[in-house]
């Protein structure tokens, strides 16, 4: 068990940056989802700083933020096409629409319950050369990140939802194996992830589009 | 050299995007690329390693060998794409697959290969989705599965080259069950079959030899190295749960095929069970499973490539793939029907064609042991030759074919030599070992432990 009163301040700091990140996950625009997207990058980056050192910690940190503009890009994309309107918006939401009660606020009590689960297992025993944080980090955004592929109704959210979990993943495995090159190929591997999210996503829009113009 | 190898694939890659909008140019070009890929991988097989950043760059012979096979395979595809047009940014993915993959196979350090195997098989199915025609969530359901895997390996790795854990004093024995689950699930063998049927239902070639023969190739010999390796310690269990999971595998994938009706779906269940198939033989743990699983793969993946060029050129033909379509389809495509139900014999393990030896010598090993069993599998490798057998009579259906057109003769004759081949092979086996038989030797040269 994990005496949570001695752990200090840091992870009182962790808790409540994760829950923001959570709650921002939640919301109905995907272009708002960079934010927390963007949010949990920095904030695992910062917390496998000093296992990583300086130098490691900015490219994993600009690795990161490039994903989440790669994602922006995506989700910009989507918004902005030229059919964008009832049509498209019937495409891309039309699992949404025909589960009407999948909004942001099951949306919120999904990624909740996800984040509680975390919480229990990391109260539960300590991760073997581990920081308390990085463990609450890594199983938080690894729970978050699940619930949003399962939640997802469409590639864009799933896709986020997969680089979420991944994050959560590379970072555990980072702050205990951090050699240049593992870093670096996380990280590509990780812009490798983002691309096929986006351009999946475009595959499926351009796909549904025909379909929501006949409807 | 082997930097040269490494980094072709990247430029040709390069190359090919270059050419997409010019079809018969980039189609050429990846083809002929290909080709020399598959002659630099045979012909560095006693190249000295490399290194590079500390770390050990080396492709063994047997390695050299398979790659190659597929690589040669894949030209194949790509030369098929000329006629068949695929969306236009296959063959650069596919270089991009298959150069990620070739690193991963090059570095000895575990934990590295299944980063560069993560990024290789992203792309597969980056390009397996670009030829979808309706949205899907497949692709994305894959992408989670494949990462997953991936990262599951990833954690294995870390526990295998870390053996002694802070406050363990023994190394831990998760890893190297961790490591054989990832290979399992990127095997696609039972239960995890389901992520990579729609890889084949997608009316491309590319995808197909992507997924269906570079990456389970790949695979099965990486695993197979391993088992003197990481993978070492599970000891036996490793050839035994090969033996159940392909025998799972072989089932479900015959009575899959009879349910489908399509002959993309039908291709995408022979491909699992002749996987299965694949996976008994090398698990069985007698004196030749290596070499009769190895043959059988090698037979697999002619058959696949043929029957999935068959599809896609029947597919522009008469309009679409469905077993209803196919009424009268001889009359339009005589040769490609012929092509393709040699390679879909040959797969479903149909005598005198060359999947047969590898289905026969199974049913003989477990009969010996498992009577009911041999039975069971019997009865479900008859199945797929049940459905092939129903395509057929609609094929050979004297009926007019409204809206159909006459096959594009380059893919029907390349459907027809592979498909020729397997029956040849079939009928006279050894006929090739006297002009190949280094070749066999390096491709059967792996082995299993007992």
């Amino acid at each position: 068990m994990i005496d949570l009163q001695n752990l200090g301040a840091l992870i009182d700091q962790v808790l409540v940056a994760l829950s923001v990140i959570t709650g921002l996950f939640a919301l109905n625009s995907r272009r708002l989802l960079i934010v927390p997207l963007a949010l949990q990058y920095v904030l695992a980056a910062s917390l496998i700083s000093s296992s990583i050192g300086a130098p490691l910690y900015a490219i994993r940190l600009t690795l990161g933020l490039a994903t989440s503009a790669i994602i922006y890009i995506t989700a910009s994309r989507m918004a902005s096409l030229p059919g964008h309107s009832a049509q498209l918006r019937t495409a891309t939401q039309g699992a949404d629409a025909r589960v009407p009660q999948m909004g942001p606020v099951y949306r919120l009590v999904g990624l909740a319950l996800a984040a509680l689960l975390a919480y229990g297992l990391w109260s539960g025993g300590a991760i073997p050369q581990v920081t308390p944080a990085v463990s609450l980090t890594a199983l938080w955004l690894g729970a978050i990140g699940a619930c949003m592929i399962i939640m997802g109704t469409d590639p864009l959210r799933a896709g986020i939802g997969l680089l979420v979990c991944a994050s959560g993943f590379l970072t555990l495995y980072l702050s205990v194996e951090s050699s240049l090159l593992v870093v670096a190929l996380a990280g590509l591997v990780d812009i490798i992830i983002a691309l096929a999210v986006a351009y999946i996503s475009e595959i499926w829009l351009e796909a549904a589009a025909p379909e929501s113009t006949v409807l | 050299m082997i930097y040269g190898i490494l980094l072709f694939p990247f430029a040709a890659a390069a190359i090919a995007f270059a050419l997409r909008h010019l079809r018969f140019a980039a189609a050429t070009f990846s083809a002929f690329a290909s080709l020399v890929l598959a002659a630099l991988l045979v012909l560095q097989a006693n190249a000295p390693a490399a290194t590079l950043f500390g770390r050990t760059l080396a492709l063994s012979a047997p390695v050299g060998a398979h790659l190659a096979f597929s690589v040669a395979l894949l030209a194949i595809a790509f030369i098929s794409t000329w006629p068949l047009p695929e969306n236009a940014l296959s063959w650069m993915l596919a270089f991009l697959a298959l150069g990620f993959l070739l690193w991963a196979v090059a570095i000895e350090i575990t934990s590295l290969s299944v980063l560069f195997l993560i990024a290789s098989t992203v792309f597969m199915v980056m390009c397996a989705s670009a030829d979808s025609t309706h949205p899907s969530m497949w692709s994305m359901r894959a992408l989670v599965t494949l990462v997953t895997a991936g990262f599951l390996m990833l954690a294995a790795a870390w526990m295998v080259e870390r053996p002694v854990m802070e406050g363990m004093t023994t190394p831990s024995q998760a890893g190297p069950i961790l490591l054989f689950l990832g290979y399992w699930i990127l095997l696609a063998a039972f239960p995890f079959s389901v992520w990579q049927f729609p890889a084949f239902r997608v009316n491309a070639s590319i995808p197909r030899v992507l997924f269906g023969v570079i990456l389970p190739h790949t695979l099965l010999i990486q695993l197979m190295i391993q088992l003197q390796g990481a993978l070492a310690p599970l000891g036996s269990l490793v050839p035994a749960l090969l033996f159940y999971s392909g025998m799972a595998t072989l089932i479900m994938g015959g009575v899959g095929t009879a349910a489908q009706t399509t002959l993309g779906g039908m291709l995408a269940y022979l491909a699992s069970a002749e996987m299965g198939a694949v996976l008994m033989a090398l698990g069985s743990g007698a004196s030749s499973s290596s070499a009769l699983g190895v043959t059988g793969l090698v037979h697999r993946g002619i058959g696949l490539v043929a029957m999935g060029i068959g599809i896609r050129t029947l597919s522009l033909s008469l309009g679409n793939d469905g077993l209803e379509t196919m009424r009268g389809a001889f009359r339009r495509a005589p040769v490609t029907v012929t092509g393709t139900l040699l390679a879909g014999l040959s797969l479903s393990g149909f005598p005198p064609l060359a999947g047969f030896a590898t289905r026969f010598s199974l049913y003989r090993m477990v009969a010996s042991e498992h009577l009911p069993w041999a039975v069971a599998m019997v009865i479900t490798g008859l199945l797929p030759a049940a459905a092939l057998a129903r395509f057929a009579l609609r094929a050979f259906q004297v009926v007019p074919v409204p809206r159909s057109r006459r096959e594009r003769l380059w893919p029907a004759v390349l459907v027809l030599a592979l498909g020729s081949l397997l029956l040849f092979i079939g009928i006279w086996p050894q006929a090739l070992s006297s002009l190949f038989e280094r070749w066999r030797d390096v491709l059967l040269f792996l082995t299993i432990p007992d």
